[in-house]
């Protein structure tokens, strides 16, 4: 594994390694009482996530954390600490026949902690919701050193601040995530894909693609994933996942692949996701930018962004979710791109991996409606502001 | 914090605000806003007062201010925590008032409503066109929208769709100095940026704010749904049965389990036809697209057998199935059949340990002297047990709390929570630092002075204070200008 060396193109001056979640309190204590700034990273898939850091000293890796603390099947609830990877999760769960629903491209790098604590989330969103759904527990380590809990370990739970919630997308502002407890769900019997659009010289535009996702929704179709990827010519292929029971899927793939014929394009159902490692890598590395719309916006989304990019964009959207991710070509002018989402109340965009050349680009935008509140957060959590300054939103 | 001034003289700057009819201060009046579900505990407040809009709540809150006044938010006070209890001498800003469904935009799934909006009257609006709101609690055709959101609130079918903060998206809320924020999504868009301070909010106990705006998520009804009513010798074969279901990987809309004692109660006050000569009974829904419905519920009875039940029924049609679920969600209200009074208790346990914790409330029960009820959602093992006693015996009361409390400490040890839905309120503050150590009291102190840094909305919740506690404390959380030296506490 490459050692993280830099966040967001900011260099720590030192890499440390807790070997248990003692010493992850006791390095940070120590850290925040010597008035030396920290940040966490966990498996290193995110780091050109947010802005750079005003200042780094000290990078925690949570590599060595990745202790299973609790797994109890029948109570579908898993206690883990923060530097388990997806991929070592996803094992054991899947030989009790349960899963984490929380998707990440990089699974075999990526940890429990770090997908928490920059919200990552993918096309099974639209079933199973992101991590804030999922997280029931959390243990951190407060920017001062002082460890504390909130939540528990059941799946329902009112007791004092939701301090997990809190944690979620918190890109390590507040503290280290240490451990969390999750929900964990059982897993499908089975998985289907029923594409649409699939031959080369076929399309749906993007108003016949939020078509067919309301129809879905009409006709009480329950699909787990919705997605859309956008073809050169600007038009969309279509792919719409299923799981359940044999039955239950194939009879929901019937009904979906009747609703996709009325658009008069091609239909065929797959038991795997046409192109999905294509997609991936297609994302994977900068530029990539994530927009988020109402969920039905999707052909106002589309007719923002046609005269802003081009073929070589690469633009995958989640209808239904309000989510795409997009790769603009180097030929695509990314600043009147963002500054014309931005400009747009109901959307953000978020570039969620940085090129070292866009200079001057703010990785949120506008500053929140609620910025007074998130300020007096990070404050009261860390006065000094050492943990992770400068990365989040807004500066924070 | 004080609050000096006379009632008389609060009344005439709240009625500038909210006008006359809508500024509560004689005796008889304030008598209403004493307690909440939680009637046990009464404290008359100073003023009620009853605003109409974001910003009567925001002129309301800035004249607390300077005057000084605590503020106790409410809603339609059917908390059964005590989360509305007035502080002595407060201020509370009721939402009743508030009650427009602002927008229901279908096509995006959501719906804008105002904090007093009934939870009932949202699936009741959106109902005919095929979707519907999922948090159910049992007063959902009494309890507010806000209310929900201050407590987090649950319900039967929160097994698979989720709690009130799985279907909030967006909140608008009036901070202390009465500046109106908006937090996270205002369209349906989803990941706001920043803190999900919205995730927050809700289930902060009315302590962060108050809330004038609701954007909720709103569900497409399944295309069926399958009720499923299963009867037991006892308590274990039900709990058994749970586990079975659950652990198979099936998950039902919602399961709830009655004893025996909480059916003789149901039986008695509304018209099901349940058995009386049953230990235990199972409530389930299965829900989803027809394929998948038809399958599960097989697969889910095939585990109740196996568990031992003794009968299995399916309702013949959609009126005999709400007619089964009015039975259980009146299971409060019906225990008045069988006993005077009842203190309800709402501590969850890890799922798999149903019947050895309802086996070791039992005999606690029995050697406090006290009839224990268990009416609750199984399925995430959320339990309700509903101590029985009668006020005007001597001493019960008493005895019926300690019982209470006993019973959250036992929930405790099996490593779970002392609420899943009713929130700590008054009612539980004095257990929460049996959850949680006094730096995790600590932390969620921070997350509340963020908010309200003069801690004016809804002071003595949640947190155990020496003077909530009595002498034994344990776990009193200074203010961070205590900590600092900047400010000691009188």
């Amino acid at each position: 594994m490459n050692e993280p060396v830099a966040i967001a193109g900011v260099a720590a001056t030192e890499i440390v390694t807790p070997r248990d979640l003692a010493e992850l309190a006791e390095i940070v204590r120590d850290r925040y009482a010597r008035g030396s700034s920290f940040a966490f990273v966990g498996g290193g898939t995110q780091l050109d996530l947010g802005n750079a850091p005003s200042q780094l000293d000290t990078i925690v890796r949570t590599a060595a954390l990745d202790r299973v603390i609790d797994y109890t099947p029948e109570d579908q609830t898993i206690t883990v600490e923060c530097g388990i990877t997806l991929a070592a999760l996803d094992r054991m769960l899947a030989e009790n026949g349960q899963m984490l629903p929380l998707d990440s491209g990089a699974r075999e790098r990526a940890t429990v902690g770090g997908a928490i604590a920059t919200n990552v989330s993918g096309r099974h969103r639209r079933r199973y919701g992101t991590a804030k759904d999922m997280i029931v527990g959390v243990a951190i380590v407060r920017p001062d050193g002082t460890p504390s809990r909130g939540g528990g370990k059941v799946v329902k739970n009112v007791a004092g601040f939701d301090l997990p919630k809190l944690m979620v997308g918190s890109l390590g502002t507040l503290g280290a995530i240490a451990t969390v407890t999750l929900r964990v769900y059982p897993a499908p019997q089975g998985t289907a894909f029923v594409s649409g659009a699939y031959e080369d010289d076929d399309g749906l535009v993007a108003r016949d693609v939020a078509a067919l996702d309301a129809a879905l929704v009409r006709d009480r179709l329950e699909p787990v994933a919705v997605w859309a990827t956008r073809r050169p010519d600007g038009r969309y292929r279509v792919t719409v996942e299923f799981a359940g029971s044999r039955v239950a899927v194939d009879a929901q793939c019937r009904a979906c692949e009747a609703l996709i014929a009325e658009f008069g394009v091609s239909v065929r159902t797959a038991d795997a996701a046409e192109g999905e490692d294509e997609t991936r890598a297609r994302f994977a590395a900068a530029p990539r930018i994530r927009i988020g719309f109402p969920p039905a916006s999707l052909a106002q989304f589309d007719d923002l962004m046609q005269p802003l990019i081009d073929g070589e964009t690469a633009l995958g959207a989640y209808p239904g979710v309000g989510v795409a991710y997009l790769r603009p070509s180097p030929a695509v002018d990314y600043r009147r791109l963002l500054e014309a989402v931005r400009k747009r109340e109901e959307m953000t965009a978020v570039v969620e991996a940085m090129p070292p050349d866009w200079h001057g680009i703010d990785a949120w935008g506008n500053p929140p409606r609620a910025l007074r509140v998130m300020r007096a957060l990070k404050t009261s959590f860390d006065p000094r502001g050492l943990c992770s300054p400068g990365r989040y939103v807004a500066g924070l | 914090m004080t609050a000096a001034a006379e009632p008389g003289a609060l009344r005439a700057p709240f009625a500038a605000i909210v006008g006359e009819r809508n500024t509560i201060t004689s005796p008889s009046e304030l008598r209403t806003y004493e307690c909440d579900g939680l009637t046990g505990f009464r404290v008359r407040p100073g003023v009620v007062v009853l605003p109409a809009t974001t910003e009567e709540v925001a002129a309301c809150v800035r004249l607390a201010r300077s005057l000084d006044l605590p503020i106790v938010p409410r809603g339609a006070g059917t908390g059964l925590s005590g989360g509305s209890l007035p502080t002595e001498g407060c201020v509370v800003i009721g939402l009743a008032r508030m009650r427009a469904i602002l927008a229901v935009d279908l096509p995006n799934r959501t719906a804008r409503v105002q904090p007093g909006v009934i939870n009932l009257d949202i699936t009741r609006a959106i109902g005919p066109g095929g979707y519907y709101y999922a948090p159910d609690p049992s007063s959902q055709s009494v309890c507010t929208i806000g209310g929900n959101v201050a407590e987090n609130s649950g319900g039967a079918h929160c097994l698979k769709y989720g709690f009130t903060v799985n279907h909030v998206l967006g909140l608008t809320l009036v901070l202390d100095d009465g500046a109106v924020v908006e937090l996270g999504s205002h369209f349906g868009e989803p990941d706001a940026l920043g803190y999900d301070l919205a995730g927050v909010v809700v289930g902060s106990e009315g302590m962060t704010g108050i809330v004038t705006e609701i954007l909720v998520r709103v569900l497409r009804t399944p295309q069926r749904t399958q009720t499923l009513f299963a009867t037991f010798p006892s308590t274990d074969e039900a709990g058994d049965a749970v586990s079975r279901i659950i652990g198979a990987g099936i998950v039902p809309a919602a399961i709830e389990m009655c004893d025996q004692l909480a059916i003789e109660a149901i039986v008695a006050a509304t018209h099901v036809d349940w058995p009386l000569d049953v230990g235990a009974l199972l409530l389930m829904d299965v829900d989803g697209t027809a394929a998948d419905v038809e399958e599960t519920a097989e697969r889910a009875q095939t585990h109740l057998r196996a568990a031992g039940a003794i009968e299995i029924r399916t309702p013949k049609d959609e009126a005999e199935r709400q007619l089964a679920w009015k039975g259980r969600k009146a299971a409060f209200a019906a225990m008045g059949r069988i006993s005077p009074n009842y203190y309800v208790q709402d501590g969850v346990i890890p799922r798999k340990q149903i019947a050895p914790v309802l086996r070791e409330i039992a005999a606690l029960g029995a050697a406090a002297g006290l009839r224990v009820a268990n009416v609750f959602h199984a399925g995430d093992g959320n339990l309700h047990p509903l101590v029985l006693y009668d006020a005007r015996i001597p001493g019960q009361e008493a005895a019926a709390e300690r019982l209470g409390g006993e019973i959250l400490r036992v929930c405790l040890r099996y490593g779970g929570s002392v609420t899943g839905e009713h929130g700590v309120g008054h009612d539980k503050a004095c257990y929460l630092g049996e959850q949680f150590s006094v730096d995790d009291l600590a932390t969620m102190m921070r997350i509340r002075d963020a908010f309200d840094p003069e801690r004016r909305f809804n002071p003595d919740k949640v947190f155990p204070t020496p003077r909530l506690c009595g002498d034994k404390p344990g776990t009193y959380v200074p203010h961070a200008t205590e900590t600092s030296g900047a400010a000691a506490r009188g």
